[in-house]
């Protein structure tokens, strides 16, 4: 800075009055993982249909792998514009028909994480309406009914952060944590037992699908680098807030499906989830805890999922808006409503997708928790996966040609470890693909599903190139996103 | 033409806000850097990779919303054109209307801190967007404010709510034809715009 520029700059303290600390950044990315839908929903059916009983153990170790990818995916947030969506990095890293793939792969995975909510949201309702009620309308009327909020609110752009979220978390986090302490005082009569720590009991058949559902809890923490132009210190904020979020979030869910075993004992707990499904984690909290809490609990389940089901609708929104803007999709979704500046069209795409998806499963009565939830989560924690090797990838490729002051640990050693993990974690989850469908290990379907996203990948190359070739400015604009009409400039 | 812009935003009679709060900020800011731009005080200039601001002419432009502008601009020359963009966006609604008050256009707001800022006549406050949607219609050109009010309009999405007729062509012919700097304004309005779409505040 130039010597008469060293006094405090009026414009940066006034910029800085609106700005993020850690502890604010971390916040947002943890409500991005919701903790009830994950401890209520997604463990238990991960012990249901896999019969895997190592799920802490993943938990634990999924989280070292993101803490390994964060290193190199916040240095390379430093370069990235448009820093939140992954297809931006592969984009730098990898070149822009890659890039393509990368926002297609995106579209499907966020889509099946969010539209998988919707059976959980039923499966969560029906048994507290039935309470209330004596009898309760079938999940697909609850989960249309959630779809209509969802719907409203994307349009209206209520982002569920702010005051309310920060209570509801924060409620969810200690409900969370006193279900744990009652869990762990009443131990079944076999005892205390760390079984589920044991790596013989995670690296079993079956570990795909554990894994898949697992990093599905994770998602959004990749969040945190979208507030780097909204905090104070962006090179420290980021990183730290990053690290304490996948810390907390990995201990709390490890600590918490090891919990829910102590008092059912860990050789019964799959059976146990296969008769209660979601509703075990309430169970268990209505025998030690009261009726009223268990209650509570079910209730703030419900508003966990409703949490999710708009975070991932308005990611999808504004992906989908970003893709606009560059003109990599067309040009009307990049569109906003100037009322209440809501990405309009990216909003009624994703509602479209929800609805279909709800309507299929309904016609066709296929289950909600294990065939929507479950499924179609494990399906969207594989492309998570795939996006999270890519851009691992990306990382390296991008440092490798553009040599910058960072050092070797965040540029070349953990991308590479973290590429290395995330791909044997990729060919686990696709050998055991059979049982995330829950079909026979001879089925078609097994490799079907997984290669929808080497489809939708291979139509991304194609569509990169087609536009290389026939519209080279918008080309050029791939992985910018919303700053593409200043074509990437700073 | 920040006044202009303040008009053609705000309902004509009762003085509601048209558009979402932060898209009025931002419009305003840019409208407030167009006018220093207009008055040849300042022009676009790359530094080190970074689009920022240039001073051309440290003079004060006559207008106080303005001329504080330019003299924060004169102080630290260093900041991205979309720092200017955020910092003036904090305060723009609440100086223009202020200057549009000192001028006679708006009625003050009172006692009560009511969001509404009533425009004194009617017909004063409807005919910016009047004029540009005549011109749209019978196809004749606009002048360079009436251009650059257009141009911003459409950055903050406004068009869709004000103007009669959809006529892209027209629109992107008129922003055209604008001198390098003020079409640099607009794509920097319209981006952040974008952003603020994606971000999760406000």
């Amino acid at each position: 800075m130039p010597v008469t520029e060293r006094r405090v700059s009026a414009v940066s303290a006034a910029l800085a009055q609106d700005r993020l600390g850690v502890p604010s950044v971390v916040f947002f990315v943890i409500s991005a993982a919701a903790p009830l839908t994950v401890i209520g929903g997604s463990v238990t059916a991960a012990y249901a249909a896999t019969g895997v009983i190592g799920v802490p153990l993943a938990f634990i170790l999924l989280g070292a792998i993101l803490g390994l990818f964060a290193v190199g995916y916040v240095t390379m947030a430093r370069y990235v514009v448009n820093a939140g969506a992954f297809y931006a990095y592969t984009a730098k890293g990898l070149g822009r028909p890659l890039g393509v793939a990368t926002a297609w792969v995106a579209l499907l995975a966020y889509n099946a994480l969010q539209v998988g909510l919707y059976g959980m949201i039923g499966a969560a309702g029906e048994p507290l309406i039935a309470d209330w009620f004596g009898s309760s309308p079938p999940w697909w009327v609850i989960g249309l009914v959630a779809w209509v909020l969802t719907g409203v609110l994307g349009l209206m752009r209520v982002d569920v952060n702010g005051k309310v979220l920060s209570v509801l978390l924060l409620t969810e986090i200690a409900i969370v944590v006193l279900f744990d302490i009652a869990d762990l005082i009443n131990p079944a009569a076999s005892g205390y037992s760390l079984d589920v720590f044991n790596p013989s009991n995670l690296f079993v058949p079956g570990i795909g699908a554990v894994v898949a559902i697992c990093i599905a809890s994770f998602a959004g923490f990749e969040s945190s680098v979208v507030f780097s132009e909204e905090t104070k210190d962006p090179r420290r904020t980021v990183p730290i807030a990053t690290y304490i979020a996948l810390a907390v979030i990995s201990g709390l869910y490890a600590l918490s499906s090891w919990a829910m075993t102590v008092p059912v004992g860990s050789d019964k707990i799959v059976e146990a989830t296969r008769e209660q499904s979601s509703n075990l984690l309430f169970n268990l909290a209505g025998q030690h805890l009261g009726a009223t809490i268990a209650t509570l609990g079910a209730i703030l389940f419900v508003t966990s999922l409703f949490a999710a089901l708009i975070a991932f609708h308005n990611t999808i929104s504004r992906y989908i808006f970003a893709l606009g803007r560059e003109r990599v999709l067309p040009a009307a979704f990049g569109r906003t409503s100037p009322r209440t500046g809501a990405p309009v069209n990216g909003s009624i795409a994703q509602s479209v997708i929800g609805l279909a998806t709800i309507v299929i499963y309904a016609f066709f009565g296929l289950d909600p928790v294990i065939q929507l939830f479950f499924t179609v989560g494990s399906f969207g924690g594989l492309g998570l996966l795939m996006m999270l090797a890519a851009t691992s990838l990306s990382v390296l490729a991008f440092f490798a040609r553009n040599p910058a002051t960072e050092n070797a640990w965040r540029t070349r050693i953990a991308p590479a470890i973290s590429s290395v993990l995330l791909f044997v974690v990729i060919v686990l989850v696709m050998l055991n693909f059979d049982t995330v469908l829950g079909v026979a290990p001879d089925s078609p379907l097994r490799w079907i599903m997984p290669a929808i996203y080497f489809v939708a990948a291979g139509f991304g190359v194609i569509w990169g190139l087609v536009l290389r070739a026939s519209k080279p400015n918008v080309y050029a604009n791939i992985g910018l996103g919303a700053r593409a009409a200043v074509k990437g400039s700073e | 033409m920040g006044n202009d812009l303040f008009f053609v935003m705000h309902d004509n009679a009762t003085g509601r806000m048209r558009l979402h709060a932060r898209l009025t900020d931002l419009g305003l800011a840019a409208a407030i850097l167009g006018e220093l731009m207009l008055a040849g005080r300042i022009t676009v200039g790359l530094a080190a990779g970074q689009v920022g601001l240039v001073v051309l002419d440290e003079a004060p432009p006559g207008d106080t919303v303005a001329g504080t502008a330019l003299e924060h601009i004169v102080a630290e020359p260093s900041h991205r054109f979309r720092t200017w963009l955020h910092f003036l966006a904090r305060t723009a609604l609440a100086d223009v209307a202020a200057r549009m008050v000192d001028d006679g256009l708006l009625r003050p707001s009172g006692r009560r801190p009511s969001r509404r800022r009533v425009p004194v006549d009617v017909n004063v406050a409807a005919w910016p967007s009047g004029r540009v949607n005549l011109a749209i219609q019978r196809r004749e050109p606009l002048n360079v404010q009436d251009r650059v009010l257009l141009g911003l309009l459409v950055a903050t999405g406004g068009n869709q709510l004000v103007l009669w007729e959809r006529n892209p062509s027209y629109l992107s012919g008129a922003i055209a034809t604008l001198p390098a700097s003020l079409q640099e304004l607009i794509a920097q309005t319209e981006a952040a715009v974008g952003d603020a779409v994606i971000s999760r505040r406000r």
